[in-house]
């Protein structure tokens, strides 16, 4: 058989493998903030850089040269394109026209941890392509030297990095029924909370019409209406604000509650040992200010267990973010959509996660939760370690690279290692035990999985034995770069190649070290070429895809959300729906 | 601001049996595995690697200010 036809079938079987009830196979997607770096004229500290909104904007109008797109429905800001990712502008209102900003891109829905692994590497070629193509409004040829860096955290130790979403069953028997009791509670209060907010939306929005009038009168018509806002004095819009912050309080308290005591029980028991442990083998590295590694950048950061995740501050491992965005929605039609969180499966949300550039740590992240979470709803995951002080085990893990710290679980006390061994060891045999034709991925992950358990326990036995982990390890990469410099380099020295370990670019030291070569037996060379321009069949994205392709650039406008698109033509409106209950 | 990385810090604890000291400052190249490239190659991107971190390094970290925490 040619080499063409076994990648052929390679690929078919990847498809075959994502398109049943498999292990491994479930609706996931990830979530990405990449930091931009005006690379141009770096001595000249006073240069004037261009504003975050600026360069977000560049970068979108060269993504769409590239494929076709159409607007968030919600958000002109945001585009949906064709290969089913979401392109998001993350800045505060504030910061918006200062230098600086994170551009967030969202996969498509997939079932299967191949295929998000090549949705994920499309999206890095994606922004990286829109990069070098880069200009600023009016000009007709790349003036920016625009530089991507796809990392956790930046120079100044701002954090960021990435989300993953998992469908999963949010409670069970009776646990379900208080599950929907609460969330009949929260949609009470969501209801309750509109009308209180409606008089000072009302205040804000009439402020806003009269200030683009004013704006408008003196000529300056281009404004948009987060400008036009911005624009407006203080004293108007700061006791408003203040006001409607306090009427989403009770939302705040009752999602807070349904998380921490009501949602997800048995994955957030199980799991939290695995999220935290698993930073030893997926955590891409951090230098501090003060000049310390730590295996994880979001680690440090972290400090919840399960929270709304930036309402105060607050950086949770479980996040419940983005049901808290739903239930502030002041809509009918966003009281309408919160019947959604009555479901059984529902989108559980990690932010304990860093942003990889090694493709096995990328897909053992992934995968390794897929197969535990198939353990956790089969009833195979009871006698699994726990952690008993979740958040002091993480940073306690964190801060040794050495990875001989051991943490209190229910089963003694473990190093980070001996508990990916033993959750490792427990998903092994579970697959052991499930029959071969409903095995999917599974097979694979734990191959990648041990892969990376093995480089990192010889490192452990040995600190000379690190080069099976060279390219895949990021951390220990990266901090075996950072060593390479010996005593006397400097502090920005050791921080450039933490950062530049991430560029994205032909020059970025991740990709000189590796001479950009992918792990295919990850996700093969077919499905990656697929999955840059169209997501899998058999997700929702492909009829948003579909969507996209069919209606955009044409005389109808368009606007695309996760789960439905409006078409608009004169007078007629039209709504399609995607199928897609949880994202 | 120049500070130098501090010294590991845990050192593996008594009873650690087969955990040697991070010997990180001084490492070695041997046993190609995950890397297809041969140890001297890989020595020479990385000293490339290292030279081109040791050009305006200062600037480079103080251009990478996104002025935000994310997500």
């Amino acid at each position: 058989m040619s080499t063409l036809s076994t990648k052929s079938r390679h690929a078919l079987q990847q498809t075959a493998a994502c398109s049943s009830r498999m292990l491994a196979s479930r609706r996931i997607g990830m979530e990405t903030e990449y930091a931009t770096l005006i690379h141009d004229q770096l001595s000249h500290l006073n240069k004037s850089l261009p504003s975050a909104k600026s360069v977000y904007r560049s970068l979108i109008a060269a993504m769409r040269t590239d494929q076709p797109s159409a607007p968030g429905l919600y958000d002109n800001d945001q585009f949906f394109f064709t290969n089913g990712a979401a392109v998001t502008f993350e800045s505060h209102p504030a910061l918006q026209n200062e230098p600086g900003g994170l551009v967030e891109i969202a996969t498509p829905e997939v079932n299967c941890p191949s295929d998000l692994l090549a949705c994920q590497r499309g999206i890095d070629q994606m922004i990286e392509r829109a990069a070098s193509e880069c200009r600023l409004p009016g000009e007709r040829t790349p003036s920016l030297d625009v530089r991507v860096l796809k990392n956790s955290a930046d120079g100044l130790g701002h954090v960021y990095g990435c989300q993953e979403n998992y469908e999963t069953d949010v409670a069970d028997g009776a646990w379900l029924w208080v599950y929907r009791v609460c969330v009949l509670g929260v949609w009470c209060s969501q209801v309750l909370c509109s009308i209180l907010a409606a008089p000072l939306m009302g205040l804000i929005i009439a402020a806003t019409v009269i200030k683009a009038w004013r704006m408008g009168k003196a000529g300056n018509e281009e404004q948009d209406a987060g400008e036009v806002f911005a624009a407006l004095p203080s004293w108007l819009t700061t006791p408003p604000m203040f006001l409607i912050q306090m009427t989403h309080l009770p939302i705040a308290w009752q999602v807070r509650f349904i998380g921490r005591h009501v949602a997800f029980r048995r994955q957030r028991q199980v799991l939290t040992a695995h999220l935290v442990s698993r930073i030893v083998l997926c955590g891409t590295g951090e230098l501090d200010s003060k000049g310390r590694f730590f295996l994880s950048a979001k680690s440090m950061v972290t400090n919840r267990l399960a929270d709304l995740g930036g309402f105060q501050g607050e950086r949770p491992i479980f996040v419940y973010g983005h049901w808290f965005a739903q239930l502030c929605g002041k809509s009918a039609e966003s009281w309408w959509r919160t019947r959604r969180l009555l479901g059984k499966r529902q989108r559980m949300q990690i932010g304990l996660s860093d942003s990889n550039m090694s493709e096995m740590a990328e897909f053992v992240k992934v995968g390794s939760v897929c197969l535990l979470l198939d353990m956790i709803e089969a009833g195979q995951a009871d006698s699994l370690p726990r952690l008993k002080q979740p958040l002091a085990a993480l940073y306690r893990i964190a801060g040794d690279w050495n990875l001989v710290r051991r943490v209190q679980t229910s089963a003694g006390k473990m190093t980070a290692l001996e508990l990916q061994t033993a959750l490792y060891t427990a998903a092994e045999s579970f697959v052991d035990q499930t029959s071969a034709n409903v095995r999917g991925e599974a097979e694979v992950i734990l191959q990648a999985w041990k892969t990376l358990l093995d480089s990192a326990v010889r490192f452990r036995r040995n600190a000379d034995d690190y080069r099976p982990s060279l390219g895949r390890l990021d951390w220990l990469t990266k901090r075996w770069l950072i060593d390479r410099q010996g005593k006397g380099g400097t502090w920005a020295a050791r921080k450039k190649i933490d950062l530049r370990y991430h560029e994205l670019s032909e020059n970025g030291y991740f990709r000189q070290l590796t001479e950009g070569r992918i792990e295919e037996t990850l996700a093969t060379v077919a499905v990656r070429k697929q999955r840059a321009v169209a997501p899998p069949s058999s997700s929702p994205a492909a009829r948003r895809s579909w969507t996209i392709r069919e209606f955009s650039g044409g005389d109808v406008r368009l606007n695309v959300g996760w789960s439905h698109a409006d078409i608009v033509q004169g007078r007629r409106h039209r709504s399609i729906r995607f199928g897609n209950d949880v994202y | 601001m120049e500070t130098q990385i501090e010294t590991p810090p845990v050192r593996p604890a008594a009873g650690d049996r087969g955990a040697k000291p991070n010997r990180f400052l001084e490492p070695t190249i041997n046993s190609p595995a995950s890397l297809q490239t041969t140890s001297a190659k890989l020595g020479r991107i990385a000293d490339r690697i290292l030279a081109d971190a040791g050009q305006e390094s200062t600037a480079f970290v103080l251009r990478c200010d996104v002025g935000q925490g994310g997500e």
